[in-house]
């Protein structure tokens, strides 16, 4: 690990009488560090400077002794000129510092705050390594990830708009070319992934990173699950996807393609592998079997997604009736699937696409940001409609959409959606074709397995759909198995970490912290956008990404518990940053 | 990947064969080409011979509710406009095919099936002379299934069949058969299937031609309760076509402009999505429909029985029969040519009899255009043997008189 420090530029004549200039990198020697060396072992501690510290988490999740922990500062909110937002009091800007912050929001526990930092000081393979370590798909992240860590991003709550992470991130993933160190097989123990989605690759990244032989299984021609099959190219191109997958097999992960697996096939696996995990998602769009829903015209997403995303040609098969070149397209659903669906439908030459879902406005399971790219593309979205038939022809062709008003839309205690509907009120919507977006069901081939040395990750182990999500739930499963095999518990990251205020010396006056400009994230103009699959949204420029991580307010750092560190110098040696931490005497301790 | 059995193609013959090789504990894998459900074209009826088929499978009230007509009356109109109506108790049932095999192969998924559409199987692995797996491609990707037995249920265009070199290509035993779904018919009571054997729409100079080729008929089945939209189609052989130098498109328009029937119920009518055209294999007896390693059911087995060109029923209980083969080979390991010959001999012992009886009556009405009226008057004279009419089952009655007459089919004793 490269540490920064001073650099001794050095002179002097050879042997033949020319100048040479030298430089040498110095070692910064601390007056504490001096001290240290000196002071009786228990009396020595680790010491983070809160100026330099960028709040990566590296320290704090290494700590064999849990003496580390994360401080939030709190941020002047006193006089309203200096912000866009409205003042709180002084209470609740020291609830809100304890209670959100990006670093606690990312369900991988990657912290933004860290790789920002790290980009800000020049350390780009630090900072890509940074997310690499937490996870196996960092471009796909950056592409797709609705980004959590924005929403809870104090600069956007307080001060005026959030760190535009994500683009970092896709910055990062984009132009850093640091090559992966390759994973170590420390132990026998052989473990299987079924399922080469988002789930599968971050479990089968986490097993092979603590020491595992790890084997992949994936049932069609290439890796990447629903990246490849279910999200649209014109959000995540294909080639982004592969450059994260070659990665991981540079790394050393076997991926095995073209590999159904099923319950039969399954008792072979448990033969040769220690622990298997079940990854195979939610491949089974769900379907309203309500009057008329084979009529030809009617589809479902994950069958239409498969189509387009494969370039098939549609009507290739005598008899097969796959309408969906051009003529009206009606999108049933608000989820984020069903805008991907209906700007699909826009690109593949829909004259008009209009997406009916049950849900009224806040309510949309939708991000607002995909509502508002797909107003932008002409889409017409209709609000607190369900539909109750599919009307068409005897023989059987789909003509119309039969719609009644929903009059209570809401969610049980289990997260089922409830709604009632008013028959009386009625809305039929022309369609040629339309396509039901109303979510997946989970792979029901193994939900009667309970073998103790299987696993689920991914949408068979938590009811959350997003990318994320089910790469956060890969990684947890992962820790649930190197607890079974190794019997021992890994901490998470995720569950033992709390958010401490930190001392009032460290407030943070954004009046001077005030940005100019967020720097735009280039798109397409929207007529390129759906006349093309190209990808809509671009890379941020050095420029930009240098601006931008400037604006960070940098609220959190680690602190050292004086009392539990063993000063071990653990941390000392994995900070990514190098000039964060150092060793001293403890307060009160004795000098000698 | 490996499995136990792959069934390549999902229609009703491969649907029937994974849900009972399923439910008899198997590993199994069934794919398809399409995405489903999936457009067929057919004369969309399912005939009452499976209705026990469907109640084994669960799916008999699904289908009973999807019904697009019940037949109640089979209206047979012969040469000369002379028609006859019969009233059938339990008639077949007109679904359209997008509905009613999707019901069938959803059976098969819940009986533990497993089942990857957009496969298109293209190749056997062949070793050693036994059958191994297929290849094919899955979504544009190149895609290798091994397996110990392979069912082939993928239709009359089925390369595989032919592979194996078992697939019936002779031209003179299959028919080329187009359908379109029209709207606006007249003249149809509520549940009615025609059979139109008119032949009197050619010009005479083509009547011997017509009287050869006899037994093809048009059909119009109602897929609605009032009947004003139906699935109507017809059946002509490749002789047929060659003889008057016609495409079956051709045929089929020249039938609607100059038949006075034709005229009758479609002058005013539509036809919504054009008419397209299959091939069908028929023949009189079960073909061999076995190899080492692999079972071939349906349309690839030419298997659509030779008088009434329906290929559903045979190819559902092949499904069945050969199921209980490739229980018998697993229990045995064995998948010789041997082992599997069964399948054959059982599926000829059901229906080998029924189609010897058919073609002996098929080739005694040839040419004898009289016969086919003193047929419809006799049938209209013996009300208590419903089922005798041109092409049908033909019953109890029809098999007592082929009794006495030594297996021949002599009409003029038929009238006493």
């Amino acid at each position: 690990m490269s540490i920064g420090g001073p650099e001794l530029k050095v002179e002097y004549e050879s042997s033949s009488g020319e100048k040479v200039e030298k430089t040498k990198a110095v070692k910064p020697i601390s007056k504490s560090a001096v001290q240290a060396v000196i002071a009786p072992l228990e009396q020595v501690t680790a010491y983070i400077n809160p100026e330099n510290c960028i709040n990566c988490g590296a320290c704090r999740e290494i700590c064999p002794a849990d003496a580390i922990a994360e401080n939030q500062r709190i941020i002047c909110h006193g006089c309203p000129a200096c912000t866009d937002k409205p003042g709180i009091s002084p209470q609740d800007m020291d609830d809100l510092a304890t209670a959100r912050s990006c670093t606690t929001a990312c369900p991988l526990g990657i912290s933004p705050q860290g790789y920002l930092g790290l980009t800000r000081v020049g350390k780009y393979d630090e900072a890509f390594r940074l997310i690499w370590e937490k996870t196996p798909l960092p471009s796909v992240c950056g592409s797709v990830c609705h980004h959590p860590c924005e929403e809870d991003c104090k600069r956007g709550i307080l001060v005026d708009e959030p760190i535009a992470i994500r683009g970092i991130k896709k910055f990062l993933a984009a132009t850093v070319a640091t090559e992966v160190d390759k994973y170590n097989v420390l132990y026998e123990e052989k473990i299987a992934i079924i399922g080469a989605g988002p789930a599968g690759l971050t479990a089968g990244h986490y097993l092979s990173l603590a020491g595992y032989e790890v084997t992949v299984f994936e049932s069609a021609a290439e890796a990447g699950g629903m990246l490849k099959r279910g999200i649209p190219e014109f959000r995540l191109s294909r080639a982004v996807v592969d450059r994260d997958i070659t990665k991981l097999q540079e790394a050393g992960l076997d991926i095995r393609l073209d590999f159904n697996i099923n319950k039969f096939t399954l008792n072979e696996l448990k033969k040769e592998y220690d622990a298997i995990i079940v990854a195979t998602g939610a491949p089974n769009s769900k379907e309203l079997q309500i009057p008329g829903y084979r009529l030809a015209g009617v589809m479902n997403a994950m069958n239409f997604m498969e189509h387009v995303n494969h370039g098939m040609d549609v009507r290739r098969h005598l008899g097969q009736i796959f309408k969906y070149k051009d003529g009206e397209a009606v999108i049933i659903g608000g989820s984020s699937v069903a805008m991907d669906v209906a700007r699909t439908a826009v690109r593949v030459g829909a004259s008009k696409v209009t997406v009916v879902c049950l849900e009224s406005c806040q309510d949309i399971p939708a991000h607002s940001w995909e509502l508002d790219e797909a107003r932008a593309e002409g889409i017409t979205i209709i609000e607190g409609y369900s539909p109750i038939e599919f009307q068409g022809t005897v023989f059987p062709e789909l003509q119309s959409i039969k719609f009644a008003r929903v009059t209570n839309c809401g969610k049980d205690d289990t997260g089922r959606i409830f709604f009632d509907i008013d028959e009386e009120d009625t809305l039929v919507l022309k369609a040629d074709w339309a396509v039901q977006a109303i979510g997946q069901n989970p792979d029901e081939r193994w939900k009667d397995l309970t073998d103790n040395d299987i696993f689920f990750a991914g949408d068979l182990a938590s009811n959350k759909c997003s990318v994320v999500d089910a790469m956060a739930s890969g990684r947890k499963t992962a820790i649930a198995v190197d607890a079974g095999l190794r019997g021992r518990q890994v901490k998470d990251p995720m569950e033992s970490h709390d958010l401490h205020l930190a001392d009032v010396m460290e407030k943070i006056f954004p009046y001077n912290r005030r940005k100019t400009l967020r720097p735009t994230t280039p798109m397409l103009d929207i007529d390129d956008r759906i006349a093309s699959f190209d990808e809509v949204e671009g890379v941020l420029n050095f420029e930009q990404a240098q601006q931008e991580v400037l604006s960070c307010l940098s609220c959190g750092f680690e602190v050292v518990d004086q009392e539990k560190c063993i000063a071990c110098g653990v941390c000392q040696k994995i900070c990514p940053k190098g000039d964060v931490i150092t060793m001293v005497v403890k307060e009160g301790g004795k000098e000698q | 990947m490996k499995r136990q059995v792959v069934v390549v193609g999902a229609g009703p013959g491969g649907s029937s064969a994974a849900f009972y090789l399923a439910k008899k504990g198997l590993d199994v894998l069934l794919i398809d080409k399409e995405t489903w459900p999936r457009e067929k074209v057919c004369g969309d009826a399912y005939q009452a011979a499976l209705f026990p088929i469907f109640k084994e499978m669960g799916i008999f009230e699904e289908m009973e509710a999807n019904v697009g007509t019940e037949v109640k009356v089979i209206k047979m109109v012969g040469p000369g406009e002379e028609t006859v109506e019969f009233k059938v108790e339990e008639g077949e049932w007109c679904i359209p095919r997008r509905i009613g095999d999707d019901i069938i192969r959803r059976s098969a998924l819940k009986a533990g099936a497993e089942f990857i559409e957009g496969f298109e199987a293209t190749k056997l692995i062949i070793k050693k002379g036994q059958v191994k797996g297929i290849k094919g491609f899955h979504n544009n990707h190149e895609m290798t299934v091994e397996a110990d037995l392979v069912i082939i249920a993928n239709g009359s265009h089925s390369m595989l069949g032919r592979q194996l070199g078992i697939f019936n290509n002779d031209p003179a035993s299959y028919l080329f058969a187009i359908r379109g779904y029209w709207e606006g018919l007249e003249g149809l009571a509520p549940g009615t299937c025609a059979w139109i054997y008119d032949t009197d729409f050619m010009p005479v100079a083509d009547q011997a031609l017509v009287d050869e080729h006899f037994f093809q008929p048009m059909w119009i089945n109602g897929i609605n309760e009032e009947c004003t939209h139906a699935s109507v189609g017809v059946c002509v052989s490749e002789g047929l076509l060659r003889g008057h130098n016609m495409s079956i498109d051709g045929y089929f328009d020249y039938w609607l402009k100059n038949s006075v029937t034709g005229q009758k119920h479609l002058k005013n009518a539509r036809c919504v999505d054009g008419m397209k055209g299959w091939r069908l294999p028929c023949s009189k007896k079960i073909e061999k429909n076995y190899a080492a390693g692999a079972m071939l059911i349906g349309d690839v087995a030419s298997a659509p029985d030779p008088c009434y060109y329906y290929g559903i029923t045979p190819a559902m209980y092949g499904g069945k029969l050969c199921a209980d083969v490739a229980e018998k080979a697993f229990a045995a390991d064995d998948f010789s040519v041997e082992m599997l010959s069964e399948f054959h001999t059982s599926l000829g012992d059901l229906f080998n009899a029924q189609w010897a009886q058919y073609v002996a009556i098929r080739e005694n009405i040839v040419s004898k255009r009289e016969v086919a009226r003193d047929l419809i008057k006799f049938a209209l004279a013996k009300p208590e043997y419903p089922d005798i009419y041109f092409g049908a089952v033909f019953g109890e009655y029809m098999q007592q008189v082929l009794k006495k007459n030594e297996g021949k089919f002599d009409f003029g004793k038929l009238i006493d």
